[in-house]
């Protein structure tokens, strides 16, 4: 039997907002709680369900301050004591914002562009509608990812269920600050891709090395699908390459990549450099791998071909060596003449690569993510438009997701990172080419806006920092003001989920791990026990003393 | 009238409302036993029989005395009388002296059933009748007015202190009804230490209203 746990009072300030008063003895009205009530339209009709969202409550009665004044008295005895009910004494006025019926031919809420006459019941939706409503998917559907479940109600009670289709088309953010549980989301995330219900070709560019832990996809039982006679017909690879096998293969630099590589060109260099560059690039038509050595020397080539006033540029030119030496012949590391990450190791569906660039410097993590956004992007665009076929190296015949960890590195605010120009290409384009991209930040205020805003779905975790939350609050229109209020007083892993992925906004508990963690925040005190706990004091007492013997010869201090 | 009332202090008289009632305390030869001006003070309580057969079941109702006018004929005629001696006078001429009169105002708080215990605090349902005798309400009636458990829930069968009647006594436009609430608190006070700190607040809160704030 449906009960009713309010009566409307009338409309709110806007058309979609209403008010209704309620007692709500049992303190279930919570703001971000969803109530419905019942709109008759037409005579033939079904009645429909009108969702709305809790944004406001306020008591209606509330006992004169001089009922408080005394902490040994609770003012509901005073109530009593002058022959009011104390069970009855609570009132609140609750603000309502209108999301509309649910229209299960359109998968969306219509705003029924009124709202209800005062005197309506009103009702809790209960889990099971919530369940249907909210999410545009079924859980373990294809296509879909469990993302965890919603926060107002018990754990459990009504999952919230994100469209990854959405997600690869039109993009995601995940912004908070730090601490909050952004990577662990990412994780969660992952963790859907890769299940048998959506085998996706998962890149992972992740500065920090916190990703490894994904190799134990594969050896999770609920990652893998078994026929009826218990073989695996799926099961996910991941693949994580270190930071010295990640590669960029120098035929893949742009001169515009090179510009910024080279730090503090003059005019003049630049110029030589630019010459040198499309030299290089005309005499080696039918091969086009290039090596460091070669693009020096046709730089040296083509200045001495210039005319008189290049000739004794002699110093220029020699600065300008120094640096590619510099940057990309003593760069090993980073730069190879012949080798890089083929795509289709690098992407390929029901795997999981993770790109470990830690421990490169930071020009280089941003050459190597746009290198690799542009490779890809083109390979994508290009198969896309039937220019390559299977063997070709550009060949990628399948979308890809690719994460990328710290984005304010790769495409900050203000000044103009070379990430920052593929990134924005793959935002606005990659839809029509199935290159999906989804963005991690701890500073929303330190990512490039554009950027930010190209992104459809937004999981927005607590944030604390003032400019930060109106940067979203700008950068995000999908959200309301009032559900971005509780920024700040959102704990770790509980997410605002917006945007084209999702029905409506929602706020959600992250669901558990299936895979370890990577990013574990340190136990500091609990590191420094240990360092004292028994056998590893004698360990290091033994240490020691080794050190200072090798120090200062024979001697052996205590 | 019930024999549970004793020492009465006077009859009804008059009312001005359900709920507000003239009593007229004996005067010094009407009774054998006439009452002390204590017993009619300004915040007493006091309690009179209700009419009909309620009445035979011991039930009455609660009032409290909140204004005092004494009545007297010969005020502003300045008869030859005047110069005779009340000894005199209670010789020569005794229907005088009844002319005179101690007038109380009451106002009717709430009902205490004296057989089921049953008490209510607000408008009683009856009006009382003229010639009803009022009598003072002792300090274990007082108590027993003010602590008892509601019925059944959701109260609980918790005795607890109860005023009803206090937002009633408050809201009333006469200053004296203010004033006498303020008496009450305090006797309640006195009476029943256990509620000293409830009782406190109220009291504090309501010479806020009457004081700073009138005064302010
Ligand atoms: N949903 C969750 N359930 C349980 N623990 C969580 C959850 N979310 C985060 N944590 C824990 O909180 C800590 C921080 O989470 P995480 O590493 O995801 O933060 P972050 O937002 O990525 O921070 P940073 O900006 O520093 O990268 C981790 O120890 C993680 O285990
Ligand atoms: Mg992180």
């Amino acid at each position: 039997m449906l009960q009713a746990v309010g009566i409307t009072k009338g409309p709110g300030e806007t058309p979609h907002e209403y008010t209704f008063i309620s007692q709500d003895e049992a303190q279930i009205l919570k703001t971000g709680e969803y109530v419905w009530y019942e709109l008759h339209h037409g005579q033939n009709q079904e009645p429909r369900r009108v969702l709305g969202r809790i944004t406001e409550r306020h008591a209606v009665q509330q006992y004169p301050d001089t009922f408080l004044a005394e902490p040994s008295v609770p003012p509901d005895e005073i109530a009593a004591l002058i022959g009011y009910d104390r069970s009855a004494s609570d009132l609140f006025e609750l603000r309502v914002d209108i999301m509309g019926y649910y229209d299960e031919q359109l998968g969306a809420f219509i705003n029924p562009w009124i709202p209800p006459p005062s005197g309506r019941a009103i009702y809790l939706a209960d889990d099971a509608l919530l369940a249907t409503v909210l999410s545009k998917r079924k859980q373990e559907s294809i296509g879909s990812a469990h993302i965890g479940d919603l926060l107002t109600r018990g754990p459990g009670a009504v999952p919230i269920v994100i469209d990854v289709k959405e997600l690869v088309s039109t993009h995601l953010a995940i912004i908070a600050s730090t601490g909050a549980g952004k990577s662990y989301l990412a994780g969660v995330l992952i963790e859907e891709l890769m299940r048998a219900y959506n085998r996706a070709a998962v890149l992972i560019i992740d500065p920090h090395g916190e990703y490894g832990t994904l190799d134990e996809l594969p050896n999770h039982d609920a990652f893998t699908e078994r026929a009826a006679n218990g073989m695996a017909i799926y099961r996910p690879t991941t693949r994580v390459f270190k930071h010295d096998q990640v590669k960029v293969r120098l035929s893949t630099l742009t001169l515009a990549d090179l510009r910024y590589l080279l730090p503090e060109m003059t005019d003049k260099q630049h110029h030589l450099l630019s010459r040198g560059f499309r030299r290089m690039l005309d005499k080696r038509k039918g091969n086009p791998h290039w090596t460091a050595q070669d693009l020096l020397d046709a730089i040296k080539e083509s200045a001495s071909a210039g005319g008189e006033g290049e000739r004794d540029d002699s110093g220029t030119i020699g600065a300008l060596e120094w640096k590619i030496e510099q940057r990309l012949l003593d760069n090993e590391m980073v730069f190879s003449p012949s080798h890089h990450l083929e795509l289709r190791e690098l992407c390929k569906p029901g795997q999981c690569t993770v790109l470990q660039i830690n421990e490169i410097d930071e020009r280089d993590q941003q050459v190597i993510v746009a290198t690799t956004l542009r490779r890809l992007y083109n390979a994508r665009m290009e198969t896309d438009r039937g220019k390559v076929s299977a063997g070709d190296e550009k060949h990628l015949p399948y979308p890809v997701f690719i994460l990328l960890e710290e984005a304010h590195h790769f495409a900050p605010a203000g000044d103009d990172a070379i990430s920052t120009r593929v990134l924005k290409t793959v935002l606005a384009e990659g839809r029509k080419f199935g290159m999906g991209v989804g963005l991690i930040s701890q500073r929303p205020g330190k990512l490039n806006a554009d950027v930010l805003s190209q992104c459809q779905t937004q999981c927005i975790m607590r944030i604390v920092n003032e400019l930060d939350q109106h940067t979203i609050a700008t950068a995000v229109e999908s959200v309301g003001h009032e559900l971005l209020r509780n920024l700040p007083a959102l704990s770790k892993g509980q997410v605002i989920i917006a945007g084209s992925a999702v029905n409506t906004p929602v706020l959600c508990r992250v669901r558990q791990r299936i895979t370890r963690h990577g990013g574990e925040s340190h136990d500091a005190p609990a590191q420094w026990q240990t360092y004292f706990a028994g056998e590893s004091v004698a360990d290091r007492l033994r240490a020691d003393a080794i050190t200072v013997r090798n120090d200062t010869g024979p001697r052996l201090y205590r | 009238m019930t024999a549970a009332i004793a020492a009465p202090i006077g009859i009804i008289v008059s009312s001005d409302s359900h709920i507000q009632y003239w009593c007229q305390a004996y005067g010094p030869h009407e009774i054998a036993v006439p009452p002390s001006p204590q017993d009619y003070a300004f915040g007493q309580f006091v309690q009179v029989a209700l009419p009909g057969p309620a009445a035979e079941a011991g039930a009455r109702l609660i009032g409290v005395i909140y204004d005092t006018v004494l009545v007297n004929p010969a005020f502003g005629s300045l008869g030859p009388r005047l110069s005779t001696s009340d000894e005199q006078r209670a010789v020569f001429s005794p229907d005088y002296l009844t002319e005179r009169a101690t007038l109380l105002k009451i106002l009717a708080l709430g009902t205490l059933d004296a057989a089921s215990n049953h008490v209510r605090h607000g408008v009683p349902d009856l009006a009382l009748e003229l010639g009803a005798l009022v009598a003072p309400l002792a300090d274990a009636e007082v108590r027993a007015f003010h602590v008892f458990a509601d019925e059944g829930p959701p109260g609980g069968d918790q005795p607890y202190l109860h005023m009803g009647y206090l937002p009633q006594m408050i809201s009333e436009r006469s200053g004296l009804l203010q004033q006498a609430a303020l008496h009450v608190l305090e006797r309640l006070r006195r009476l029943l230490p256990e509620h000293q700190r409830m009782l406190g607040v109220v009291q504090r809160n309501l010479a806020w209203k009457l004081s700073v704030e009138t005064a302010g």
